[in-house]
């Protein structure tokens, strides 16, 4: 497998980005290590195990992480209401046979209805969990561990372990190896520091917003029905909003889509101040931003910048007109293929 | 796409391995660790050995992919990345500017020791005693040279005062060279906190390494580090942020109390881990099921969030780490239920009820100053503590985290420490903000006292103050039903 298939299989699948995403990716596949994935919430970090899975055709298993989040949970779990029944039955049959055999005058010896503890505990009656199903998968599948941050430090300990050597250990069956090794990615909020250990276990990728570039690209690829210079406007807005601003939370590419999406259904031609100020609350997720935008910005302000960019962008499509077609001095940082299909995406990039 | 049609045959991509990278790019990689780790960014030998089994699988030659693969393997966190790309983009740098960076490395070197040996026979000359010089250490000269031109004719001036008159003699000398030697030694210690206020990215050891590349590399990372003005701030003594940054250190202090909010916040919903089955519940919920423990009922973590009791030094200069502080722990309020904060000088008066108006805190902050006897006064902790445990001792819980920003010097220490033991009785932990750079803290006699009875960190930044926060401000936990 070589890095430009893989950039490419990705782009084909609608997921936009450099080198700078794609080698860490790469390389977490080729060394066979989990790949831990730090961003802003929505910059696309759960996609990348999404697009994986389907880039490879295979299953994606996903363990999503919270608070008191335990072993029973992600790894495995005995069917306690089943082999309870089963004791339940076993208990009852065993009683029978015993009054029918009081009343046959039959020896004493093992009743055919007792249960053996062997029984209670065999694969009949375990609960598969995600690290367990993806240990044991007969294709190499995608395991997502979502959210780690969000786990309790000793299940963080107890993950390590599991990442670390692909085995667990099940006192009543033994010891459980990967068939192979799964491709592993864990993504983080940075809801609090991960541990040393863990972070050492993984090769790190941290993905920024996109710069305005590649979210055109990212808007062109994902929602191809927006006409070509809204779409320009849009990932020019959205940009002036992260740096103009001072946000709880900064729109990421999620919001930005969403609102792509919102203004094709409007059948908005342009930006305007009106249409700003309406879809607003598609791209800000709390009181406090809303009230800061429309405070410190507002619609007009951030029209008028986004299309103060058009004018400079004409003047920059003339240049190269001028120069015959050739491509821009410097090389777009997003070059990492052949310009993605114009076609509806199979999946939305981020959560 | 079809997926099935770009399934690459071999998913693990590792059976037609290219050769390793060749010695000399090995060597590099090794050696930009180390400067990684000199720069303070920990990289273990595994992830060097990461990386080098990662550049054969990349095209070295484009530098978007070498940079990338080395971030991927050499660091592990969002903190470090600033370090790593101003390290990377000074290792490997063209040639050209890689010999212009030692040429310089190397002026720079010879300047200052030219400047250093000029400055000691200038001290030399000048600090005698009835034309006998004194006997004093490297240092010490050093400290003379860089002190201005008034400080040095003054000291002169004693010195030619001193050896000179009726019933002077030699005798005198040890006496007079004692005086000199402490004046330097203060002016050392003055120096060497105003170098460390002024030096903008404190984080960085830079100290020389005695390889003339690597120090100039170091160099130039710290020169571009610098840009950064986040990085700036976070890393500078709040004690010297200019007037006019004093607005965007406001702004970065709401920003990083905001990130740690949300982040905290998460932790405070109840755990659904499961421990301990209630009996009780179990034992009830089985009658339905003709006894049988068919649904086993488990005993939830109820997590409260922390109470913050704030007491806060704001006599004299400690009153600007103070206002930080306050303001901190207020853009922390939705996640911490209830702070009560004092502020004391020669001693305490609550400030809790100014807060609870959620006005603005610059507004906030102008009246507290202004109604405010104690703001700018001398320092008494004990006298302020004990006001505390006779009027407000009804604060303090078990769930209580105590935060006291002071630099620890205080009139009646030892009697402040007993009323600091006391209090750390009764609350979940009490934290002491210290002011004082940790290399004082030796020297400082009250700060092991009160160190005893508190978990003392050094905070005179808001990376300090972040930090600090970050790590203390855990839920606590307590059993419960669910």
């Amino acid at each position: 497998m070589k890095l430009d298939w893989l950039s490419e299989a990705f782009e084909r699948d609608g997921y936009i980005c450099g080198d700078d995403i794609m080698v860490p990716v790469f390389l977490a596949l080729r060394l066979e290590k989990p790949l831990l994935v730090e961003g802003e919430p929505g910059v696309g970090k759960t996609e990348i195990a999404k697009v994986l899975a389907r880039v490879f055709s295979t299953d994606l298993i996903r363990l999503q992480c919270y608070e008191g989040l335990d072993e029973n949970r992600a790894l495995y779990e005995w069917n306690y209401q089943r082999q309870l029944l089963r004791i339940q039955i076993g208990r009852r049959a065993a009683g029978e046979e015993a009054a029918r055999g009081a009343v046959a005058g039959a020896g004493a010896g093992e009743a055919p209805g007792a249960v053996a503890e062997g029984d209670l505990f065999s694969e009949e009656y375990l609960l598969e969990r995600p690290l367990l199903r993806a240990l044991r998968a007969e294709r190499r599948p995608v395991l997502l561990i979502d959210e780690v941050d969000k786990c309790d430090e000793e299940f963080e300990a107890f993950l390590f372990e599991v990442l670390s050597d692909f085995q667990v250990s099940i006192p009543e069956l033994g010891t459980v190896r990967a068939r192979q090794v799964p491709i592993v990615v864990l993504t983080s909020n940075r809801a609090r520091e991960l541990s040393d250990g863990l972070k050492r276990r993984c090769l790190f990728l941290f993905i920024d917003f996109p710069d305005v570039a590649k979210e055109l690209r990212i808007i062109r690829a994902k929602v191809p029905e927006l006409l070509p210079a809204l779409a320009a406007q849009v990932a020019r807005a959205v940009a002036l909003l992260r740096s103009g601003l001072d946000l709880r939370k900064k729109p990421s590419v999620a919001e930005t889509l969403d609102w792509a999406r919102a203004l094709v259904a409007l059948d908005v031609p342009a930006l305007a101040p009106e249409v700003v100020d309406r879809t607003a609350s598609l791209l800000f997720k709390n009181r406090d931003d809303l009230q800061a935008f429309m405070g410190h910005m507002g619609g007009q302000a951030l029209v008028e910048a986004a299309q103060a960019g058009d004018a400079t962008q004409a003047a920059g499509d003339a240049g190269q007109a001028g120069s015959m077609g050739q491509p821009p001095a410097t090389a777009p940082t997003t070059a990492a293929g052949p310009a993605p299909r114009q076609k509806p995406p199979a999946g939305r990039r981020g959560k | 796409m079809s997926p099935a049609a770009a399934v690459d045959p071999d998913l693990a991509g590792a059976s037609t391995d290219p050769p390793g990278p060749s010695p000399d790019l090995a060597a590099a990689v090794v050696r930009f660790a180390g400067l990684l780790r000199h720069l303070g960014v920990p990289v273990s030998t595994a992830e060097v050995l990461d990386a080098l089994a990662a550049l054969p699988g990349v095209d070295i030659l484009d530098r978007a992919q070498f940079r990338a693969a080395l971030a991927a393997t050499l660091v592990k966190g969002t903190s470090a990345l600033a370090t790593f790309n101003a390290a990377f983009q000074a290792f490997f740098a063209d040639p050209a500017e890689r010999r212009q960076r030692l040429q310089e490395q190397r002026a720079r070197a010879d300047a200052e020791m030219h400047r250093e040996k000029t400055g000691r026979e200038a001290a030399e000359r000048d600090l005698t005693f009835q034309g006998r010089p004194l006997d004093l250490t490297a240092a010490q000269k050093d400290a003379y040279s860089a002190m201005d031109a008034p400080d040095r004719a003054r000291l002169r001036d004693f010195l030619e005062r001193s050896s000179t008159g009726v019933k002077v003699d030699a005798t005198l000398m040890p006496l007079v060279q004692n005086i000199v030697r402490g004046h330097l030694d203060r002016q050392r210690r003055l120096l060497q906190e105003e170098l460390e206020g002024t030096r903008k990215a404190v984080a960085l050891p830079l100290a020389p390494t005695g390889d003339p590349e690597y120090d100039a590399l170091i160099a130039s990372v710290a020169d571009r580090l610098r840009d950064s003005p986040e990085q700036t701030l976070l890393t500078l003594d709040i004690g010297r942020i200019p007037e006019s940054e004093q607005v965007h250190a406001q702004r970065l202090v709401r920003q990083l109390a905001r990130r740690l909010a949300t982040r905290i916040s998460r932790r405070y919903r109840r755990t659904r881990r499961r421990k301990h089955i209630d009996l009780r519940r179990t034992a009830r919920g089985s009658i339905r099921y003709g006894g049988a423990p068919f649904r086993l009922a488990y005993r939830w973590r109820a997590v409260r969030r922390p109470r913050m009791l704030l007491i806060c030094d704001v006599s004299g200069s400690m009153a600007r780490y103070s206002r930080f502080v306050l303001e901190f722990a207020y853009g922390l309020a939705r996640v911490v239920s209830g702070i009560e904060s004092f502020v004391f000088s020669e001693d305490l008066e609550r400030v809790t009820p100014f807060f609870q108006q959620r006005r603005d805190f610059a507004e906030t902050m102008g009246d507290v100053v202004r109604s405010s006897v104690q703001w700018g006064r001398g320092t008494n902790l004990s006298a302020a503590l004990r006001t505390f445990m006779v009027r407000h001792r009804g604060v303090l819980t078990p769930h209580t985290v105590v935060v006291i920003v002071s630099d620890t010097k205080t009139l009646a220490a030892a009697d402040a420490a007993a009323q600091l033991r006391a209090i750390r009785g009764h609350v979940r932990e009490v934290l002491w903000l210290c002011t004082l750079p940790r290399a004082q803290w030796d020297e400082t006699p009250t700060v092991a006292m009160f160190a005893r009875w508190s978990l003392m960190h050094e905070c005179n930044t808001l990376g300090h103050l972040d930090r600090i926060m970050r790590r203390h401000l855990q839920p606590a936990t307590a059993a419960a039903r669910g």
